[in-house]
């Protein structure tokens, strides 16, 4: 795989993920207030419909972003961290990236369950 | 070219970038390591100012029943105290101390990226504070908390000018921290060594980066809230009033937006700082180089996304409060790996424990308790009941006394002798560290019990019969001890600048670019500016010969003007030259006109607030008249 | 033993931006994120009042706002155009493409600041929550105009002696706090225009 092609999927990889949990994260909270506030309440919007397309939208994009991450980490794993770059950036950003979407995926996966097993607007 | 040639070169660059002698050159002065001592000893008289505060107010507790203060001025304390360790000791001590004197240092540049708003930066923030303490001097000290809430800080309940403090303080408080911000953003985006492409950069420089990213997107959230504040008490809007279509849930989703990206923005300078000082007492370089570096970042990225933890009390939809029940729960995985990078490099290295080391073990310890009492608080029913108890007070000393400021106690050791030229004692400062052990646990854990035992914070008094007494009582004796153990640390610095053994360039055999140049550094840092292979360029005594090397050949000098090299965005390559700006005295001029300014908005004078705003315009067009180039 | 030993600049970079732009690009994220907040406390304040704007209040009249918006989004071009001769040093050219760009822009404050005034006769900022986010919000905007102006005119007093490499960086850094400012300005009058459109 060229440089090139290399460098494009490690910022996949890097910036991918947090942004679009990022994204379903505002998206959600926007969602359950409109759904839960009086004056947006009588939208009756799909909650649960709502929310699980957000979270399989974000977990796939994340997917994406850690399948990409894994490709980069992959083609570069005969390089170290602190090598010089382009590859040695690769390697860094790559296994950096990893880790990161591993957590971006699970805080999705927790909240899109967490938020359709619970009773909708019920408070606390 | 003849040594004796490279030898006046030298003394060019010094002669060029030495500032102007005396009290004028410090008014005046643009660079970063005098900008940074500056900071040092303000944040430090403030830092003194919030001591007094929170022993006045632990006195106050040691007993039941106990009038030293009144409620009024009780109220002040707190609120003035919370203010002050958050924006005028712990966020200007690391962004505007460490991070002014080091991260040029670490990055191998000759100054930050702008000068003179860095000098801007610091007026304003002297200037804040004594805004500040002038309403608390005057009775008119902020007294609805370090968070405000309404309706309690609303004109109806809180009429005096309390609050114009507050909000005026704190958006005043908050331009000097956002500049500071964005300076050291593109001084470590633009101003890198070359060769040091982003993965050969110190962990210190990724937790300063993440900082103040954090304070950059943070902190206008802040300013949103506080202005509406503001226009609510004076101007007669309803943002937070309900009978008019507001909401007082808006100030507590505006405030935590920002506030609790905050005790991230806090505790990673404090984690930049455990970074360095672990392989310089370990000799080995820390393990899980990317994945701790990520971590800097991701603890302050997922921290925006925590906010409403601190509202679980409030009544909001348990539909809406999972998504940061759900993002506070995984905060912690970050955090984790640095505490098992931090052990586990102590552990399979060489450690010395001396005095910094010591400090950064005491803050693992204090994190991990701390940690995990705030994991604690993302269980929405057990977040219910101990809300405004002491068990929170507890939990957030330890993160903030115990996670960022004894790293900063360990930072000043560490780097004593690079800004003094002069070793430190060591027994004195091991005592020190062990005496603030001993006292902040005696201070801050029993706090924890009296909290569970249902004693509400922010109380002036108690009542003799709750069973809370011998718990105020070892707080107390713990806060005097932390006293000590404070006043032992600085006495020794103290003595040490007078007494201490010379230190050398390099006593500890650090890992990073500050230690490669003499101790105090001089004023153009790098005679040479350094090549860079690896995050510990200290230790690749190639790069550093070859250093040398280009110094006897007259390279890489740059003395034809105030110059620093400008690099690329991700992989450090040079890509040009710039002109530094030389000292002015514009920066102090504007931000006494801007002090001018927000005094006179304290008592409502908009017209006047207006003229000084064209004037402080018309000290920026003094300040354009001189023109640093870029090449 | 690094690879990197010359004094020349390194040929594998290309500088696109000098650090200036870059001090610019900041100020953009911090008040990018200033209203984001304010555009967000517009809907939550929404989302939790049944009638909005409230009963009494018109809703705000979408034509003149549209138009005005639509020239001050045109602005856009004689800035980056300006921002282009300007790095080829065709100091003519920018100094008219700046010209033309900020008689647009005045234009575009004064006619917002007539029709803001005019709105404060119908109501205030006092009245209610609707009123207060709707002034605040909008105010916030114009005095990013009015900075932007202010900017520009300075920008053109420099020109007066010609270009040095701190006016071009100056001229892209102004260049790019328009295109912020625009693309704020566009997203906060379709906010306050959004009770128009339901």
């Amino acid at each position: 795989m060229s440089l090139r092609r290399l460098s494009q999927l490690q910022w996949v990889g890097f910036l991918a993920g947090g942004t679009i949990w990022f994204l379903e994260y505002l998206a959600g909270i926007a969602e359950s207030q409109a759904k839960c506030n009086v004056a947006s309440s009588r939208w009756n919007l799909p909650h649960d419909a709502i929310q699980i397309g957000f979270g399989a939208f974000a977990g796939v994009i994340v997917l994406i972003a850690l399948a990409a991450s894994a490709v980069v980490f992959r083609e570069t794993r005969h390089h170290e961290e602190y090598d010089a770059p382009p590859q040695g950036r690769l390697h860094f950003f790559s296994a950096a990236a990893l880790g990161g979407n591993v957590i971006f995926l699970m805080i999705i996966i927790l909240t899109t369950v967490a938020t359709v097993v619970d009773r909708t607007c019920h408070v606390a | 070219m003849s040594t004796t040639t490279v030898t006046e070169r030298v003394d060019r660059l010094d002669r060029m970038w030495t500032a102007r002698p005396g009290l004028l050159g410090w008014l005046t002065t643009t660079d970063h390591k005098r900008i940074g001592l500056l900071y040092f000893w303000t944040t430090l008289v403030f830092f003194g100012a919030g001591g007094v505060e929170a022993l006045t107010m632990r006195t106050q507790l040691i007993e039941p029943n106990s009038h030293l203060v009144g409620p009024e001025l009780y109220n002040q304390l707190f609120t003035v105290h919370g203010m002050t360790m958050i924006f005028w000791f712990i966020i200007p001590m690391t962004t505007g101390a460490f991070g002014n004197y080091l991260v040029p240092l670490m990055v191998g540049a000759r100054d930050l990226a702008f000068p003179r708003l860095n000098a801007l930066s610091f007026w304003i923030f002297v200037a804040s504070g004594i805004f500040l303490y002038i309403g608390l001097f005057s009775g008119f000290g902020p007294d609805a908390g370090w968070f405000d809430y309404v309706p309690l800080a609303s004109k109806l309940y809180d009429p005096g000018r309390n609050i114009e403090f507050y909000t005026l303080a704190v958006i005043f408080n908050g331009m000097s921290s956002t500049l500071t911000a964005a300076n050291l953003i593109v001084t470590i985006l633009k101003l890198r060594a070359p060769g040091m492409s982003f993965n050969r950069m110190p962990l210190f420089c990724f937790a300063f980066l993440a900082a103040s990213l954090g304070l950059l997107f943070a902190l206008p959230s802040l300013t949103a809230d506080t202005i509406f504040l503001y226009l609510d008490r004076n101007v007669g809007t309803h943002f937070f009033d309900p009978s008019h279509g507001g909401s007082t849930l808006l100030w507590q989703h505006l405030f935590w937006f920002f506030g609790h990206p905050e005790v991230y923005i806090l505790i990673v300078p404090a984690f930049g700082i455990a970074t360095e000082i672990i392989p310089a007492f370990t000799q080995r370089k820390m393990i899980a180089f990317p994945l701790v570096a990520i971590a800097e970042l991701l603890v302050v990225f997922i921290g925006f996304g925590v906010w409403a933890h601190h509202m679980f009390a409030t009544g909001i939809p348990t539909t809406t409060l999972i998504f940061f029940a759900g993002a506070t729960a995984m905060v912690v995985i970050p955090s984790t790996i640095q505490v098992f990078a931090w052990s586990t490099s102590i552990l399979v290295g060489r450690p010395q424990f001396k005095t910094p080391l010591l400090f950064i073990v005491g803050f693992i310890f204090m994190f991990v308790v701390g940690g995990l009492t705030g994991i604690m608080f993302l269980a929405i029913p057990f977040d219910q009941q101990t809300t405004d108890t002491y068990f929170v007070i507890a939990h957030f000393h330890y993160i903030i006394f115990g996670a960022a400021v004894f790293p900063i106690f360990g930072g000043m050791y560490y780097w004593f002798p690079k800004v003094t030229g002069k070793l430190y004692f060591e027994l004195p400062g091991q005592i020190s560290f062990w005496i603030l052990m001993v006292g902040t646990n005696l201070l801050f854990f029993p706090m924890h019990i009296v909290g569970l035992l249902g004693m509400p914070r922010r109380v002036y008094t108690y009542p003799a019969n709750m069973g809370w007494g011998s718990y105020n009582l070892a707080e107390t004796i713990g806060g005097y001890i932390t006293g000590i153990g404070i006043l032992v640390l600085f006495a020794n610095l103290v003595v040490s600048y007078f007494r201490g053994a010379p230190a050398g360039p390099d006593p500890w055999h650090g890992p990073t670019l500050e230690w490669s140049i003499p101790s105090p550094p001089p004023e153009y840092n790098f005679a040479v500016l350094p090549v860079v292979s690896s995050p510990y360029p200290n230790w690749d005594h190639d790069d550093r010969e070859l250093d040398g090397r280009r110094l006897e050949a007259g390279e890489g000098l740059l003395d034809q003007g105030h110059q620093q090299r400008v690099s690329a965005l991700i992989d450090g390559w040079r890509v040009g030259i710039a002109d530094m700006p030389h000292s002015s005295p514009w920066p102090i001029v504007s931000a006494f006109v801007l002090t001018l300014m927000f005094t006179v908005l304290v008592v409502e004078k908009f017209v006047v607030a207006a003229f000084l705003a064209i004037v402080l315009l018309a000290t920026f067009l003094g300040w354009h008249s001189k023109e640093p180039q870029e090449h | 033993m690094t690879e990197i030993t010359a004094e020349t600049l390194d040929p594998r970079a290309r500088e696109r931006f000098p650090i200036g732009w870059w001090g610019m690009a900041i100020v953009v994220a911090s008040e990018g994120t200033l209203f984001a907040m304010m555009v967000g406390t517009y809907f939550y304040l929404r989302f939790r009042t049944p009638v909005w704007p409230p009963a009494g209040v018109p809703k705000p009249h979408v034509l003149v706002p549209a138009v005005v918006l639509g020239c001050l989004v045109l602005t856009a071009i004689p800035m980056r155009l300006a921002s282009v001769a300007g790095q080829a040093g065709r100091l003519r050219a920018t100094r008219w493409l700046l010209v033309l760009a900020t008689l647009v822009q005045a234009g575009y404050f004064w006619v917002e600041v007539w029709s803001y005034l005019e709105d404060l006769e119908k109501s205030t900022p006092q009245r209610d929550a609707y009123d207060s986010i709707y002034y605040t919000l909008l105010g916030a905007d114009h005095a990013h105009i009015a900075i932007g102006v202010l900017l520009n005119l300075w920008l053109l007093w420099k020109l007066r002696y010609g270009f040095t490499q701190y006016r071009t960086t100056a001229l892209r850094a102004i260049s790019f706090f328009w295109l912020a400012v625009i693309v704020m300005t566009v997203v906060v009058i379709l906010t306050t225009l959004s009770p128009s459109f339901t």
